[in-house]
């Protein structure tokens, strides 16, 4: 148990350095914050007990004041007074009364004091207000009992019961002393009270702490960590790339910076041995030239030994073949052996196989009789075809004649049509006259229009002077009148006077009617004029519709020879389209000529293959025949390839024999090599010390090699 | 019988030429022709321009100038019961019924004519023919049958004394 504690307080400081940082900061915030704990509890005890101790001291002083009479007058009250005040307050442990000289009046209470000591004794010794007690440590107050002055006026002789104090502290005689002694359990609650209250305070230093440790830490601890990879760079070898990784400018920062120098003036020394060891390297390396040189002809040397030793090795190997090729053979036979068995195998199926292509042959034969039946099918589409070619040709030639046809009917058409073209111009050329004369009509029509009216205006004229002989014939009418009445009133001297008048009257009545007259002549020939202007009129807008359907009709012409241009045009594309056509079509019966004589070709083929497939049956037939021919010769093969495994098998025996006189050559030959070797041997210590020296140069290149290596680890800048 | 008939014509037409004549004034009013003794009428004259009247009856038409005399105009179709006269072409003839000269107006004036009093036939009697009264007779003369108007009694003694005591009547 302790050592595991220890353990896990220990773990934390075996990390690393950021980790050590933590764990101490850790330990110091819970040192902190609990000695902060310790201390406000303190503190809040203090306080707690002086504010205790005062309210309890200002009751002794009340209670003391109270007592004063009754330790003068009436000393069993005191027991009754101090029985009160120890039901009254648990916390008080003794109430004591003494007197003056110190003598206990009274006492009670459940304190027990160790034997050796007393209150008495306490109290004298007691310098500050705790004592100690059998309850623990408890307060002892102290209140004194003074006389209570009477009132200065002294009314009544009464006893007053101001405090002494404010009265008239000077003259107060002392009677005696009130001793209280108060537990200090009020003082156990406010010990749980603070305790939650301490662990509050200690949680919220541990976390602000942690916080701000944490940040700290890890603020002082980064440079530690560029630090750390440049380091474990520059132990990989790589000296390259240490630049503005950390660009602050406290002292961490600036040791990064200077590492930063040291790792670029390290690569610039690791360049320059490199280059020495190039120069040594170099060196080294004519060294070993030389050595080779020397060391090729004590190898010529060596060279002649070693070919008397290739010979006899090349004797042994020659043996080694032998036995080689004996064994080779002795494997041949069994493989030879094996194979006759497969081919035993092989037989049999090539038996079952030929049975199989027996049924397959039977197969292709069907299959062939209805492909002459699908031959035959052929010919006869082949046939109609060529019926079908015939028809296309007749066909053709029909077509060929229509065509021709056509080209005539074009040239017939082409010839209607340029005659339609004149007709038209001409058409056009008698519209533009006709339109021409209706015009002129129309000009002479207006000048009739004119005349004709001045004549109706004329015969208006007439008509208005005709109604002022008509006036002019009534007034005179009248006169006559009024005439003959006067005559007749004039009696027998009038009647010569009347006859005038009857005269005038009569003159008048006649004019009259002659007037009349000429008025009905003059209306009918202004009847006359209307209607001729009427006339006129309706006959000059039927020469306007003349103008305008001549109009018309030229417009008409024109289109007409428009279309009669176009349509010459198109009857001239006709016929360069037609002879086109028949050029075509005579391609086409010649083709379709072609096609005929393919179309024979093609049946006489269908009738030769038709033939051929008959004799395609015939063959397979034959082949059939010859596939059960085969399958009796294959299981008479069988029979025979058992007698050539006995055979090899008395084969196998007789190689296994050669072989054994072989391996007894091969063991002499050996002792041959043996001898040998012992010569070569004597040539290879010549070698030997040439070798050393050589060896001595390759293990100096060797070294150069590996600085040169070790160097090429480092990741320099060039 | 018939024979006496015919004598007492020719009798009577022996006789006409000693009786005395009598000079008319025809005047045609709608279809029908009516005639005025020329004694009762002073002249004729054409429509001039009418002045009209208020709170007159119909037959009045109102009061014309004649060379500055004021002159009642009475349309004598209208008083017969035919409806107006057309004022373009009808004429007036004036005519003197009493002291006081008054127009008529006519649709138009015929002729002026000669008979013989004997000519004369009395207008016919018919019953309830008190508006006949103005009637003196029927003559023929060649196609036309003219009735003889009686200037006097053309208007009742009542219309003639109201048209004539008008303030605007001449003489006043």
């Amino acid at each position: 148990m302790n050592k595991g504690l220890a353990g896990l307080v220990a773990a934390p400081l075996r990390g690393s350095i950021k980790n050590q940082l933590m764990a101490m900061l850790g330990i110091l915030l819970l040192v902190g914050s609990s000695v902060l704990a310790v201390v406000f509890y303190l503190q809040a005890r203090s306080v707690a007990l002086s504010q205790m101790e005062n309210s309890y001291r200002s009751l002794g002083d009340t209670v003391a004041s109270l007592s004063a009479y009754d330790i003068q007058f009436n000393r069993s009250n005191l027991k009754n007074t101090a029985a009160a005040m120890l039901k009254a307050d648990p916390n008080l442990l003794w109430v004591e009364y003494a007197d003056a000289k110190g003598k206990v009046l009274e006492s009670g209470g459940t304190l027990k004091l160790p034997p050796t000591q007393n209150l008495t004794a306490l109290v004298q010794r007691a310098s500050e207000s705790l004592v100690a007690s059998s309850a623990g440590q408890a307060l002892l107050v102290r209140a004194p009992i003074v006389q209570a002055q009477a009132a200065p006026t002294g009314s009544t002789g009464e006893l007053g019961f101001e405090p002494s104090a404010q009265a008239a502290p000077a003259r107060a005689a002392s009677l005696g002393e009130l001793r209280l002694v108060v537990g200090l359990s009020p003082l156990a609650q406010l010990r749980r009270g603070y305790l939650g209250f301490g662990l509050l305070v200690v949680l919220l230093t541990l976390l602000v702490g942690a916080a701000v440790s944490v940040a700290m830490v890890r603020y002082l601890m980064a440079p530690l960590g560029v630090l750390t990879g440049y380091a474990s760079e520059v132990a990989g070898g790589k000296l390259t790339g240490f630049r503005g990784r950390m660009t602050r400018q406290d002292e961490l920062g600036r040791l990064v910076a200077s590492f930063e120098g040291m790792a670029g003036n390290l690569s610039q020394m690791i360049r320059k041995i490199r280059d020495a060891f190039r120069r040594v390297e170099e060196g080294t390396q004519s060294v070993s030239r030389h050595l080779n040189a020397t060391l090729a002809n004590t190898q010529n040397q060596e060279t002649s030994t070693h070919q008397v030793q290739g010979q006899v090795d090349s004797i042994q190997k020659a043996v080694q073949q032998v036995s080689r090729l004996m064994e080779d053979l002795s494997q041949l036979a069994e493989e030879v052996s094996s194979s006759v068995l497969e081919m035993i195998a092989s037989i049999d199926e090539i038996a079952a196989n030929t049975e199989g292509l027996n049924g397959a042959v039977n197969t292709v034969a069907s299959t062939l009789s209805q492909n002459v039946a699908g031959i035959r099918q052929i010919d006869s589409s082949a046939e109609t075809l060529n019926t079908f070619v015939e028809e296309t040709s007749a066909a053709m030639n029909e077509m060929e004649s229509s065509i021709r046809q056509i080209e005539e009917n074009a040239i017939a058409t082409r010839k209607a049509t340029e005659l339609v073209a004149s007709e038209a111009l001409a058409g056009n050329q008698s519209a533009q006259h006709s339109n021409e004369t209706i015009q002129k009509l129309q000009v002479s029509f207006e000048a009739t229009t004119g005349v004709m009216k001045l004549l109706g205006q004329r015969s208006e004229e007439v008509g208005n002077i005709l109604q002022v002989i008509d006036e002019v014939m009534e007034q005179t009418h009248l006169l006559a009148l009024n005439a003959a009445i006067i005559a007749a009133q004039a009696g027998e001297h009038g009647k010569a006077f009347a006859v005038v008048a009857q005269e005038i009257k009569e003159l008048a009545g006649k004019t009259s009617v002659s007037t009349r007259e000429i008025a009905g002549l003059i209306d009918a020939v202004q009847h006359d004029v209307r209607r001729a202007v009427e006339t006129v009129n309706s006959q000059r807008s039927l020469v306007d519709n003349s103008v305008a359907v001549t109009g018309e009709t030229r417009k008409t012409f024109d289109r007409i020879q428009g279309a009669v241009r176009t349509s010459l045009q198109m009857v001239q594309e006709i016929a360069r389209a037609t002879t086109e056509q028949a050029k075509g079509a005579m391609g086409i019966v010649r083709s379709t000529e072609k096609l005929r004589d393919l179309a024979q070709h093609l049946r006489r083929g269908t009738k030769e293959q038709s033939l051929g497939s008959q004799q395609i049956i015939e063959a397979m037939d034959r082949i059939r025949s010859l596939s059960e021919e085969m399958k009796r010769a294959t299981s008479e093969q069988s029979e025979g390839s058992a007698l050539i495994r006995q055979a090899m098998d008395r084969l196998t025996a007789a190689v296994a024999e050669v072989l054994a006189q072989n391996q007894a050559q091969g063991q002499a030959s050996k002792e041959v090599e043996r001898v040998m070797a012992d010569f070569a041997s004597a040539g290879r210590s010549n070698l030997a010390s040439i070798r050393e020296a050589t060896g001595q140069v390759d293990s100096l290149s060797q070294r150069a090699e590996e600085v040169a290596r070790v160097i090429s680890q480092f990741q320099i800048e060039e | 019988m018939a024979q006496f008939a015919t004598s007492l014509f020719h009798f009577k037409k022996e006789h006409a030429e000693e009786a005395p004549e009598r000079t008319f004034l025809g005047f045609a009013v709608g279809d029908q022709s009516y005639a005025l003794d020329v004694a009762a009428v002073r002249e004729i004259l054409r429509i001039p321009r009418i002045y009209s009247l208020p709170k007159v009856p119909v037959f009045v038409k109102g009061l014309v100038d004649l060379r500055g005399e004021i002159l009642p105009l009475m349309d004598l179709k209208e008083r017969l019961g035919l409806g107006g006269v057309d004022a373009k072409k009808g004429r007036i003839v004036v005519m003197l019924p009493g002291a006081k000269p008054l127009g008529l107006l006519v649709d138009a004036v015929l002729e002026v004519f000669r008979v013989r009093a004997d000519d004369i036939k009395p207008s016919p009697e018919m019953p309830a023919s008190e508006n006949l009264e103005f009637l003196e007779g029927i003559v023929k003369v060649g196609e036309n049958l003219y009735m003889l108007l009686k200037a006097r009694d053309l208007l009742t003694p009542q219309e003639l004394k109201a048209l004539v005591r008008q303030p605007w009547a001449p003489g006043r």
